[in-house]
């Protein structure tokens, strides 16, 4: 049972003649697995998300979601499948995502306002559990973006995808906006409501470390095809490909440390 | 807690500038309304004895030719002149806003035939097409300022569909039409608020022109209904007995210099105050909203470390935000010396950004610096500055040849419409004058490619969107260190680029200071860039630097907890950790 099935989906800017930026990939995802997709920038993997969710249209194959063939939606169905609210992107720069001039809570409350879901109460007690389940205070709220921090504001992102209670995450680069504590928060979040909602992910990063602890199965992804693809303990540790060997080998990392790795393992995680 | 900022007339409000515009616009518009009944004397009153008098007591700026109070005429005549103005401005409006919206989404025929429709109006002259129609409608202001308020509308069409434009391309309008929400949902809000500013100071200053339009149609004629006053018909009949009353045309062209002057500088204000919007986040709240553990300890800032040949010392050093309300550095101090890479390290919030805003001398609208001192320290030729004591004027000669800069989203920095090569042209021959333009840019491309761009010559014509992630931030890396400077100040430089990127513009940055002997103070989050590039780390957290020394030292035994908090967040989604072999990490090819 497959809960997104991408065929063979081709997609290029520009008329029929140019290259693809995406050529032919298939992937799927599973419900409550989360999947990472890694590529450096220019191999697609913005498109890709872009794509799934209909911002950008696909020049061949097809993208279904839980029997129905998103690939074919246009206009008012489009709509009318986007206001069920089950499939949700979470963009990757928050302080763009969000509009300046709406409250944390006003920019949460929007996609059920939308959708017209509930009345103004309900709608308001959906977004301050929104709120609590990204774990944030509820009297953020009443912040704009611009009196929040990065963390904070990538969670209100979250929390404004959640609020529809979606069954499938499209985050293209949801952490890569942060620094190190809050990436984890965030990373942390993704798993722990996939466990007790058992929601679904498409996560996009350039970093395969920071996908190391969250997705189930990642796929590399280099110059628009899907040049590896498996468990992600298996790529990480095992690189078949040559592009994906490249790819973890330039991350800098703390090589210097391995001593200390162990060290601090021992103890517990203070945040 | 503050939620909304104030609007833009509030903020514009502030400026003195602005608060005397709109006085004068108040009056006009308390003149324009009651004109006729404040006037002195009655507007239309003949009185032949006093013909073409000079300023006196019972008539304050003299008589007309046919013994007309000049005051009373200007007063009275305020109303039809704001009001023939308020005609054109308002059609303007109209043709012009709601097609603009609309060619947003009604497609590209639309758009095509819109836009050309627009084109064509605006090679028109406005008094020209004014005279044509007031010849085929009658003579009439009305008519008149029909035409004027058609030509007007072009202005709004291309303001109103720019700045919607701009903002439909936003993420915040992608995401909402995600959600499914109607283009009206979009427009109510998402783009009204943030259009009203753009139309506010459209307005203004088309209500300027239209004023001198209105003004130079009734000089001409065209509109005037004897005797009923307007400015322009009384311009035009001071104009007749000029010999006899040279200074008569100075009051009405006063008048109408003055109204359509307030206006511009009101709309200036707007404008000036609606795009100064400056992103402060409270960094001593966020942090204290982020972390609650170990208040205790580390609270203490630790001293200076002296380095050789230092380029840059930092004393004592305290900033303060919300407005002086809350200190957000707490005292830090270092120095950094020459050759050398040291890394200023701390989460979001720890103040190292606030630091290096305050080195730079940039920081934000709120944030002041309460005490300390930055010294730039020069060598045998030149003398030490103290940055912390200079001005405006002074700074535009340390920022570029002194102290080269560069910021964690190079697009944001680069004007999307030059070519970068000429904003590097235009840098380079700000700092020196006598350079020519060809060597000027001869010396751009040389730069481009000593910094690692290929094809430096295709580069220099080249936009800054048509350049990737890595390349934006090398040319923004080439222009910090066109001025030849000594220090290179990096904040969060590579963060938003990916790893391959990444590893190359450090590699970059490493062979610069080897090569020109900088001295570069590397400002980020990432512990492992630290380890990678910096001879020596400085650990902020809450305003404070709390732990310092060599790099490999501090990464490989930190002795702080705010260090290994920053270490193990670094770590634990890297390979190796969470039970995995951690050999791992040291045995990837």
């Amino acid at each position: 049972m497959t809960l997104l099935k991408i065929s063979d989906l081709t997609v290029g800017y520009g008329d029929r003649h140019t290259q693809p930026v995406l050529n032919g990939v298939s992937l799927e995802v599973r419900p409550g697995e989360i999947l990472g997709v890694i590529g450096e920038t220019g191999s697609g993997k913005t498109t890709l998300a872009r794509t799934i969710v209909g911002l950008v249209p696909a020049r061949g194959g097809r993208i279904d979601f839980d029997g129905v063939e998103l690939s074919a939606l246009r206009g008012k169905g489009l709509r009318e499948f986007r206001r069920r609210g089950e499939l949700q992107f979470v963009f990757q720069d928050p302080l763009r995502a969000l509009d300046p001039d709406l409250t944390a809570a006003e920019s949460i409350t929007e996609p059920l306002d939308a959708a017209g879901v509930g009345n103004r109460t309900e709608r308001a007690e959906r977004a301050a559990a929104s709120l609590a389940a990204v774990g944030l205070d509820a009297a953020l709220g009443d912040r704009l973006p611009g009196r929040l921090s990065g963390g904070q504001r990538q969670r209100v992102l979250l929390a404004r995808a959640l609020v529809t209670r979606p069954r499938l995450l499209i985050c293209d680069e949801p952490v890569s906006a942060l620094d190190a504590a809050n990436r984890n928060h965030v990373l942390r979040l993704l798993l722990n409501l996939r466990d007790a909602s058992g929601i679904a992910a498409l996560v996009i990063s350039h970093d395969l470390h920071s996908l190391a602890g969250v997705a189930d199965r990642v796929a590399v992804l280099n110059e628009g095809r899907v040049v590896e693809h498996g468990p992600v303990r298996q790529v990480l540790d095992n690189p078949q490909d040559p592009y994906t060997q490249r790819l973890l080998a330039a991350a800098p990392r703390l090589h210097t440390l391995t001593t200390l790795t162990t060290a601090s393992t021992k103890e517990p995680v203070s945040s | 807690m503050s939620a909304r900022r104030p609007g833009s007339l509030r903020r514009a409000l502030r400026l003195t500038s602005a608060r005397i515009a709109l006085g004068i616009i108040l009056l006009i518009v308390v003149l324009a309304f009651f004109g006729g009944v404040l006037a002195p004397q009655n507007p239309l009153a003949q009185n032949t004895n006093v013909v073409l008098q000079g300023p006196s007591f019972h008539h304050w700026l003299g008589t007309d030719y046919l013994g007309r109070d000049v005051l009373s005429r200007l007063m009275a005549g305020t109303g039809r002149s704001v009001a023939g103005a308020l005609e054109a401005v308002g059609i303007g409006l109209l043709l012009g806003v709601l097609p603009g919206l609309a060619s947003l989404w009604l497609g590209r025929t639309y758009e095509w035939i819109s836009l050309r429709i627009v084109d064509a109006f605006m090679t028109l002259p406005y008094v020209v097409f004014a005279v044509a129609v007031t010849g085929f409608f009658g003579n009439s202001l009305i008519a008149a300022m029909t035409a004027v308020g058609v030509l007007i509308s072009p202005l709004y069409f291309r303001v109103t569909r720019a700045a919607a434009l701009g903002l439909t391309r936003t993420q915040y309008v992608e995401a909402a039409e995600l959600f499914g929400s109607s283009r009206r949902r979009v427009l109510r809000t998402h783009l009204w608020s943030k259009i009203l500013p753009t139309l506010a100071v459209t307005t203004a200053q088309a209500l300027a022109s239209a004023l001198l339009i209105v003004s130079s149609l009734a000089f001409l004629g065209l509109g005037v209904e004897p005797p009923l006053p307007t400015w322009g018909e009384l311009l035009s009949s001071d104009l007749d007995y000029l010999a006899q009353q040279p200074w008569a045309p100075l009051f009405p062209g006063l008048l109408i210099m003055l109204i359509a002057g307030a206006l511009n500088a009101f709309a200036d204000a707007i404008r000036d105050t609606g795009t100064a919007q400056i992103v402060n986040v409270d960094p001593a709240e966020d942090a204290s909203s982020e972390s609650s553990e170990d208040d205790e300890t580390g609270a203490e800032d630790i001293g200076i470390a002296p380095v050789a040949q230092p380029v840059l010392r930092v004393e004592d050093l305290r900033v303060t935000v919300n407005g002086g309300g809350t200190e957000a550095v707490h005292g830090v101090s270092f120095e950094v010396g020459r050759g050398e890479i040291v890394g200023l390290v701390g989460e979001s919030g720890s103040g190292k950004s606030l630091t290096c805003r305050a080195v730079t001398g940039l920081l934000a609208p709120g944030c002041a610096l309460s005490s300390g001192t930055v010294e730039l320290l020069g060598d045998d030729d030149t003398p030490p500055i103290k940055l912390t004591d200079i001005d405006r004027t002074a700074w535009n000669k340390v920022r570029g040849p002194r102290i080269g800069i560069v910021f964690q989203d190079p697009a944001s920095y680069l004007n999307p419409s030059i070519p970068v090569g000429k904003q590097l042209v235009e840098t380079i021959r700000v700092h020196d004058k006598t350079l020519s333009r060809a060597a000027a840019k001869q010396r751009s491309i040389d730069l481009f490619t000593s910094v690692g761009l290929r094809d430096a010559e295709t580069v220099y014509r080249q936009y800054p969107h048509e350049l990737s992630g890595g390349m934006a931030q090398r040319v923004l890396i080439a222009i910090a260190i066109s001025g030849e400077p000594d220090l290179l100040i990096a904040d969060e430089a590579t963060s938003a680029l990916d790893v391959l990127v990444q590893a190359e513009v450090l590699d970059l940055l490493r062979g610069l200071v080897r090569d020109r002997g900088l001295a570069l103070l590397l400002v980020t989050h990432d512990l492992a860039v630290v380890a990678e590039l910096c001879d020596r780390v400085l650990v902020c957290d809450r305003g404070r630097i709390v732990e310092q020394g060599p790099a490999a030292r501090v990464v490989a035994a930190p002795t702080r907890p705010q260090t290994r908090r920053l270490l193990e967040a670094a770590l634990v989604w890297q390979p190796g950790f969470d039970g995995v072999d951690t050999e791992l990490v040291g045995a990837q090819p």
